[in-house]
């Protein structure tokens, strides 16, 4: 059984295209709108394989979720890919952020991240 | 100059000149404790004519009418024509003196009043200052005879040390609510300076950084806004993409859609990094990176953009050159240089090369052969909404190569066109392969 996708994004549009993108090699997914609700999924058991982390988001940002993530016990660490909108990005990133990955993506960039973080 | 003030002019003259038989002996004795004040009243009162006219008249009395005994000696001593020349000499070259002096006197008092610009002046030995009623109101003095220590009071605290040693040229100070901008010059016992009032400057200047600051936040958002449905767009035209059949004519529709959001990505970034520009916060993050390699994948994936069968593009790339770039920003600069050599090389080869120049630094150069550019035009396309073709016919903001010079600037090196109008272009950037200092 594959570990799911826990895709975190504000914009419904990005989260539901990102699903149908996953979705169309077979990968799993659960989608939030924001670091608060990603911390209640994973606290709930959800263990994603991978996450893909909105920067700029209302109620609790990216950064802020990575920061918070110690808060929660999980079996594994997933790796972490940040989508952001922003023009540059930080000069200090935390090491569980494993890649960064500016607006727009297209679907092949976003594929190659499942295949390679959950074969 | 009116015809009576020449004559008041000429009057303490005449005055000394109908009374000198009663002038007391010491003062006949020696006339030039006499005639020189008279000269300088006319210069002061009418200027260099009447005060020539003294001078000569009063020598041209003693020679020929008056008591010749006295000072000159008689008209027919040699050694009184030498007196009499020395007089003229000197009192002519003292009324230009003062004239000249007052002239300059009343231009900076002018000048001073039209920037209303204070003066001021100290004694170090005394303590006192002189004020003029521009410093008064400039430093809220109300005495215009303040000690230098009340002066000091006025000023901010924290400005205070900035008017010290000899000389301060420029020094902006709060006084009160105020801002103020003096200058000063020491030479003991004596401090000379001047003042103005700069409030209206320093509140414009606050406005201004505010109305860049509000523009820029509002640029970011704005392209964060419009970044986020661009990737909604993108990923829905390339899941459409993937579920047609590549031979079905719709996929080229689509493709080319794709190519747009591309360029609309690239528009808000450029825009972006204008507004960063314009600010002078154009920075890079410089990393220990493989500048081949990267050269060599933007070359890849320009022609992956382009369709590698279709576009003349190849390149020639000294291999491991290791350097401390910006990876995204050199990348972006070489993106564009390759982009503006396809766009105007008119579908003939285009070639980039990387090597390492003598000086340790790294030369990249992407020749097209294309229309080529006038000389009088190298300077003007690295401008701001400048293009290459003033017909209009290409498409684009006019910022591409005025972004890849801010990169260049930002990572200390140069870039340059060489180019013959009808044989190609070279664009050529020099970048020094670690950070300066």
């Amino acid at each position: 059984m594959r570990k799911p996708i826990l895709i975190v994004d504000d914009a419904p549009d990005i989260r539901r295209t990102l699903k149908m993108v996953f979705e169309s090699e077979g990968f799993e997914t659960v989608e939030v709108a924001n670091g608060r609700e990603a911390l209640d999924a994973l606290a709930r058991g959800v263990d994603p394989g991978l996450i893909i982390l909105d920067w700029m988001m209302p109620v609790l940002s990216g950064e802020e979720f990575v920061e918070q993530l110690d808060s929660v016990k999980l079996p594994f660490e997933p790796p972490i890919y940040v989508l952001s909108a922003a023009e540059r990005q930080p000069e200090r990133i935390d090491p569980r952020i494993v890649g960064w990955l500016k607006k727009p993506v297209g679907i092949e960039e976003m594929l190659q991240v499942a295949r390679r973080h959950l074969r | 100059m009116s015809a009576g003030r020449t004559l008041l002019a000429l009057l303490p003259a005449a005055l000394v000149m109908a009374s000198w038989d009663f002038l007391p002996a010491p003062i006949a004795g020696a006339p030039a404790a006499v005639f020189y004040p008279c000269v300088f009243a006319a210069i002061l009162i009418g200027g260099i004519p009447p005060a020539l006219l003294v001078t000569v008249g009063l020598a041209a009395s003693q020679v020929f009418f008056i008591q010749p005994q006295f000072f000159f000696g008689p008209a027919t001593d040699p050694k009184s024509i030498v007196r009499v020349t020395m007089f003229i000499a000197t009192a002519s070259f003292s009324a230009f003196l003062i004239d000249s002096q007052r002239k300059s006197r009343e231009h900076l008092v002018l000048a001073l009043r039209a920037a209303e610009i204070g003066a001021w002046e100290a004694n170090t030995t005394t303590g006192r200052v002189k004020l003029d009623a521009q410093a008064a109101r400039c430093f809220g003095s109300a005495t215009m005879r303040p000690t230098f220590a009340d002066l000091m009071e006025c000023i901010h605290p924290d400005d205070r040390a900035q008017l010290s040693g000899r000389e301060t040229v420029g020094a902006e100070l709060r006084v009160g609510e105020r801002w103020v901008r003096a200058s000063m010059r020491l030479s003991p016992p004596r401090m000379l300076g001047t003042v103005m009032d700069i409030t209206a400057k320093k509140q414009m200047e606050d406005e201004l950084r505010h109305a860049v600051k509000v523009r820029d936040d509002f640029l970011s958002l704005a392209s964060h806004e419009l970044r986020t449905p661009l990737t909604a767009l993108k990923l829905q035209l390339q899941l459409l993409m993937k579920q047609l059949q590549a031979t079905d004519p719709l996929s080229s529709l689509l493709r080319r859609s794709d190519a747009q959001v591309d360029r609309l990505a690239n528009l808000i970034g450029d825009v972006l990094d204008l507004s960063r520009a314009t600010r002078g916060s154009f920075t890079v993050t410089r990393r220990d990176i493989d500048a081949s390699d990267l050269v060599q994948a933007t070359v890849a994936s320009m022609l992956e953009m382009a369709g590698a069968a279709t576009t003349p593009l190849s390149a020639q790339i000294e291999p491991g050159i290791r350097a401390a770039w910006d990876p995204a920003r050199i990348g972006q600069l070489v993106a564009n240089l390759i982009g503006n050599a396809l766009k105007y090389g008119d579908g003939a080869p285009v070639v980039v090369t990387l090597t390492k120049a003598v000086g340790g630094d790294a030369l990249i150069v992407v020749r097209d052969q294309g229309p080529g550019i006038a000389l009088s035009e190298h300077e003007r396309i690295f401008g701001r909404f400048e293009r290459l073709d003033l017909s209009n016919t290409q498409a684009g903001l006019g910022l591409g190569l005025f972004i890849c010079r801010e990169i260049v600037q930002a990572h200390g090196g140069r870039i340059w066109v060489d180019s013959v109008p009808g044989k190609g272009a070279a664009f050529s950037v020099s970048l020094p392969l670690l950070a300066p200092g």
